[in-house]
């Protein structure tokens, strides 16, 4: 980092929490701390939407997922329009004419107080463990790349979050992220353009574009189906449709977004304006993962992109034979991809067919002595299943971009950390006062008691996930398995939306035992199946809505 | 047409509003928010263009298949 990336980095974040903090002004009532008075416009709650989505491990692991798998991921966005046109068609409007704080509060009107507990403790477990991996994930990726402890990232990030979240409430939230969703566009433009210009003379885009596909790298949609895969057109169409009608009708963090709409019409607009415009940034920042792959086609890569793995594993024996394993391999495939150029270029289809087969034979070489240097990694005592995708990006921009940008795109993981974690904070906060504290324990109190109350729930859950993140590097390999912790309770959160808005027959008690029984069904997959995560929903709804329509079944009229 | 999500003054101050919509639940059961005005603006509005909701959201799914058939001969011809 040089003088002018400081300055950058600096001011984006300064700047931004400024302006967050300017147009919060005011929040000094329950209404607007938590829901901004209900007055904001469409294009901010779309933003912001988008920003709290994009938290920064999606953002780092996204361009690496597609430097080592390809495109693929696109198609887990795919479910995305479905889920927006069904919340938009239905929750939207309930929600809004219910005038409710939370997504949990309907319940109660809807079944009982015992089933709105139980979907808020669930959202308070699920999001209560996401807080603290939303801030630890990128803060570990940022000490390894910037050289600082993690403790240093995380409380910083921390810091800058809780002040502005506690002070503002859900508008400076809000209009934090607007300002961070511009940040991170600007960086992922930056990024696109800087990886394009860093390509070597004689290769333009349209040969990069090439090679990338010709590399499996361009793999945007896969039509087969398999239970296993995680990303195919259908897993992305069902299951991804039920995870994002999960979290966008069903999650606190995102249903207090469109709840401060100041209509109906702008929360619908807000959300449908993320259903257009998600997949085209999502392709995006995975066309910018081809592209790094491409740039280090041409430009000697480490073998692992995890520099203290690295060293860590350098000096053991076995390493030397990877390492020269990995770079005769990486020659072969450059002296490959220019002659297939050239055989392109000179429209010679046999000996584009033998060019490319020698390119991909070469990526394999390439694939195994990586996956080498993984087991040896494993051997030293690293994570299990070692894998560096979330190293990737990060190497190539302090590496090779230029004074600035490297800041911006600094700023940009900050940026995402920021918006992702404000804006679980602010809903952690909301549930625990909304219903929990005020329902349970302290009714009828003054609207600035519920104020005070919501800012010191706020501080709360900002130190807690700080904490967290802090001991979260004790879970070593289980944090990739509690990345997956949202899918473990969104189906059955899911499932109790839908037997309230769809089967008027089932009341309380029906739905709670659903609920029970979707969550273990959940559980029970997740521990003795290898069904891919994506699928979990599907199957945590179907349960909880079986479940409870046997147990209204079951009962006599009078006792359901 | 009739608001829905009618709301009365309940036990300690508290707003008591009934199931809204198309819930056909014979028991109004209560869930408590604070006193706040009513929001005459929480009627549905016409979507700002197309001049329907169903023609907007018919929109966005051609939108969908639009985008994954892109995908798709994209993914065809870089292979």
């Amino acid at each position: 980092m040089r003088l002018l990336d400081w300055i950058v980095l600096v001011a984006s974040l300064v700047g931004i929490v400024l302006y967050g903090l300017y147009r919060a002004r005011g929040s000094n009532t329950v209404d607007r701390y938590l829901l901004a008075g209900r007055t904001m416009p469409w294009y901010a709650m779309a933003l912001s939407i988008m920003a709290t989505q994009a938290s920064a491990v999606t953002f780092i692991s996204t361009t690496g997922q597609s430097y080592v798998d390809g495109m693929r991921f696109v198609q887990f966005y795919f479910g995305l329009p479905l889920a927006m046109v069904a919340i938009c068609a239905t929750v939207v409007p309930i929600f809004h004419r219910a005038r409710v704080y939370t997504a949990y509060e309907y319940l109660e009107s809807r079944f009982d107080p015992k089933t709105r507990a139980l979907a808020s403790v669930i959202f308070l477990c699920q999001r209560g463990l996401s807080a603290g991996l939303t801030i630890y994930a990128p803060a570990l990726v940022l000490s390894v790349i910037l050289g600082w402890p993690e403790a240093l990232t995380t409380s910083l990030v921390g810091a800058v979050v809780v002040t502005y979240t506690v002070i503002g409430g859900i508008q400076a939230v809000t209009w934090s992220d607007v300002q961070q969703m511009g940040v991170i566009l600007l960086g992922l433009v930056a990024a696109l353009v800087t990886c394009l210009a860093l390509m070597p003379p004689g290769v333009s885009f349209s040969d990069a574009v090439f090679l990338a596909g010709a590399a499996g790298r361009l793999n945007a949609v896969t039509t087969h189906f398999d239970w296993h895969d995680q990303f195919t057109l259908w897993s992305g169409l069902v299951g991804g449709g039920f995870l994002f009608l999960s979290y966008f009708g069903c999650d606190q963090s995102q249903v207090q977004r469109y709840l401060t709409g100041r209509s109906i019409a702008q929360s619908r607009i807000s959300l449908l304006f993320n259903a257009v415009a998600k997949i085209p940034m999502q392709f995006l920042i995975l066309f910018i993962g081809a592209m790094v792959f491409v740039f280090y086609v041409f430009t000697p890569a480490p073998v692992l992109f995890h520099r203290a793995e690295l060293e860590r594993i350098g000096a053991r024996s076995g390493y030397a034979a990877v390492e020269r394993r990995f770079e005769g391999a990486s020659e072969a495939r450059r002296s490959a991809a220019l002659g297939l150029l050239e055989a392109r270029r000179a429209g010679d289809p046999a000996e584009q067919a033998r060019r490319k087969a020698a390119y991909r034979a070469a990526q394999r070489e390439i694939d195994g002595a990586r996956e080498e240097a993984g087991r040896l990694v494993e051997a030293a005592g690293g994570e299990k299943d070692f894998r560096d995708t979330n190293y990737i990006f990060l190497s190539f921009v302090t590496r090779y971009m230029p004074a600035g940008l490297v800041g911006l795109v600094i700023a940009v993981i900050f940026a995402a950390t920021m918006s992702a974690s404000s804006g679980e904070i602010n809903s952690l906060a909301t549930v625990t006062v909304v219903d929990l504290y005020r329902r349970h324990w302290r009714r009828g109190a003054s609207d600035r008691h519920y104020v005070t109350a919501s800012r010191w729930a706020t501080l709360f859950w900002g130190v807690y996930a700080v904490l967290f993140a802090g001991w979260v590097h004790r879970l070593g390999a289980l944090i990739v398995a509690v990345n997956k912790v949202g899918s473990l309770f969104y189906g059955s959160l899911l499932g109790c939306f839908v037997l309230a808005l769809f089967f008027p027959k089932v009341r309380g008690t029906a739905a709670f035992a659903g609920m029970l029984a979707g969550e273990a069904a959940i559980l029970a997959t997740a521990q003795f199946t290898d069904v891919s995560w994506l699928w979990y929903n599907v199957i945590g709804c179907a349960v909880v809505v079986l479940t409870a329509l046997a147990v209204t079944a079951g009962r006599p009229a009078e006792a359901r | 047409m009739e608001p829905r999500g009618a709301a009365r003054t309940g036990v300690g101050g508290f707003r008591v509003i009934e199931a809204p919509g198309r819930l056909p639940n014979p028991v109004p059961r209560p869930c408590y928010t604070p006193n706040m005005p009513e929001r005459p603006e929480a009627h549905d509005e016409p979507p700002p263009f197309l001049g329907t909701w169903r023609r907007v959201y018919a929109a966005v799914l051609v939108y969908l298949c639009l985008i994954m058939l892109a995908c798709y001969l994209f993914t065809r011809a870089y292979r």
